[in-house]
């Protein structure tokens, strides 16, 4: 190779290898989830919901579950149902989430028990500071 | 002038091409004109179009006239790809073939992009069954899904992605397809179209540019596009469905499983695309039957919806 070759050759490799990086720089840029990951959003005050209540709160306009099953435990779960997205509730007898549409349960880990939904709920980590709670998306 | 069945196909393809030129046009100048009002935001935009439509001068025969403008220009750039099929007219020019392919493409996209833009009842859960279906698309399905951010469904995050596509992104991308790779061939339909001296041609396309808005606005006037109720993502409306070029996905889930089923007519649609190498105009029958299959078979799985 000669070296005008050889610089040729380095040339187009470090446009390439910028360009490639470039790529991935703006991938980055444009997926804020990685970045949202571990944000805290507030959404309720901890006693406007009392034991074995349920309430409908939004994370980043995503409806969300909010169940209050037991003294200061805390679940938070997607409140639409994996089949054709309706709106989900806690039934407090039961302690089920069930969906109005065609009937899908689920359990607090949002599990399916039993109808045509083909995923378990997302899931959210419910922190209580200070009397509000945050929520948290996991993965 | 003789008659004869050609002859007959290339006129109509010429006076589609240039409609289609002025249907954009008018898309662009509308869509211009309601970025004035339309705010991006899940919280605002559904105000931001009603207040459009109903307290601004002109702002619902604008919004509708986008909405029918957006609609013709899509049925008419379909039989204009159509005839270019049945001419075989993109064994002389494969490149043109493909430029108008990805034309059509993204045009698709400019569509479903703009969809969720009013942010009414409607408008959410057909984007949301859209972004269903695109999920059973190999590639393209989470490319975009990705892009937009609408894994968890339609968010602002989502919302206002969308926004910039079909505000900045694809028509920037339009153009520039149009700009550079469409340019002569526009040239040469207006010039086997219309004939004379600079300033007659110049008068004979004002007058199809105006003809043109008043039949939009005719029809914008007599039929106006739906104008639903405000977003209510816990309760999707009975038999919410996605766009009709993406249905195919959905109605081919009853019989393959859906990601199967989604990359064989994903497939079968690229063949289109490479249809200049295909048929290589050795086997002109296999070719045509192959292309009628599959335009017929996408057209069948749209009727039979998902
Ligand atoms: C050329 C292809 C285009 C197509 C196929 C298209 C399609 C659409 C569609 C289907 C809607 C929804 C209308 C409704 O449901 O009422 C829409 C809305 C909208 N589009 Fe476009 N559009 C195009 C170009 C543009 C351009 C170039 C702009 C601006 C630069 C634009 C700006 C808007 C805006 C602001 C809205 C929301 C207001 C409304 O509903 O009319 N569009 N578009
Ligand atoms: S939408 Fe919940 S079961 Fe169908």
């Amino acid at each position: 190779m000669t070296r005008r070759g050889f610089l040729q050759w380095l040339h187009r490799f470090v446009w390439g290898a910028w360009g490639f990086f470039g790529l991935i720089l703006l991938g980055r840029y444009l997926t804020p989830g990685e970045r949202r990951r571990g944000l805290l959003q507030h959404v309720a005050k901890a006693d406007e919901i009392p034991v074995g209540e349920s309430r409908l709160v939004y994370y980043e306009d995503q409806p969300v579950l909010l169940i209050h099953y037991k003294e200061n435990q805390w679940v938070a779960l997607s409140a639409i149902c994996t089949h054709l997205r309706c709106g989900l509730s806690w039934n407090r007898e039961s302690e089920r989430i069930t969906c109005p549409c065609h009937g899908a349960t689920y359990d607090l880990n949002g599990n399916v028990l039993s109808g045509p939904a083909p995923r378990p709920l997302p899931r959210f980590h419910p922190y209580l500071r200070n009397g509000f709670i945050f929520l948290e998306r996991i993965a | 002038m003789k008659y004869s069945k050609n002859w007959d196909l290339k006129a109509i393809q010429r006076g589609l091409g240039i409609l289609a030129i002025l249907l954009a046009g008018w898309v662009a100048v509308t869509g211009l004109l309601a970025t004035f009002y339309l705010v991006p935001s899940t919280e605002k935009a559904y105000e931001s179009i009603r207040f459009l439509r109903t307290r601004v001068f002109l702002g619902d025969a604008i919004v509708s006239i986008h909405a029918w403008g957006a609609a013709l220009l899509i049925l008419v750039s379909l039989l204009f790809l159509l005839i270019i099929l049945l001419r075989r007219k993109y064994l002389e020019r494969p490149k043109v073939w493909i430029w108008a392919v990805l034309g059509f493409f993204l045009l698709m996209n400019q569509d479903l992009t703009g969809r969720i833009l009013p942010f009414h009842q409607t408008a959410y859960w057909q984007v949301t069954r859209s972004l269903e279906a695109l999920s059973f698309i190999p590639v393209w399905g989470p490319f975009l899904r990705w892009i937009t951010q609408s894994l968890h469904g339609i968010t602002q995050w989502t919302y206002l992605r969308f926004y910039v596509l079909h505000l900045l992104i694809l028509p920037g991308a339009l153009g520039a397809l149009l700009w550079c790779c469409w340019k002569g061939w526009a040239q040469e339909i207006r010039e086997n179209t219309f004939s004379g001296s600079r300033a007659e041609v110049a008068s004979r396309i004002a007058e199809w540019a105006l003809l043109s808005l008043a039949f939009l606005a005719t029809l914008a006037l007599v039929f106006p596009p739906r104008y639903g109720r405000p977003v209510d993502v816990l309760h999707p409306y009975e038999g919410a469905k996605a766009v009709w070029y993406l249905v195919p996905y959905h109605s081919i889930a009853r019989f393959l499983p859906a990601s199967l089923g989604g990359g064989i007519l994903a497939a079968m649609l690229f063949t289109l695309f490479l249809i200049p190498w295909i048929d290589g105009g050795k086997r002109p029958t296999l070719a045509k039957v192959w292309m009628i299959a599959v335009v017929v078979l996408y057209g069948l799985l749209i009727l039979i919806g998902g």
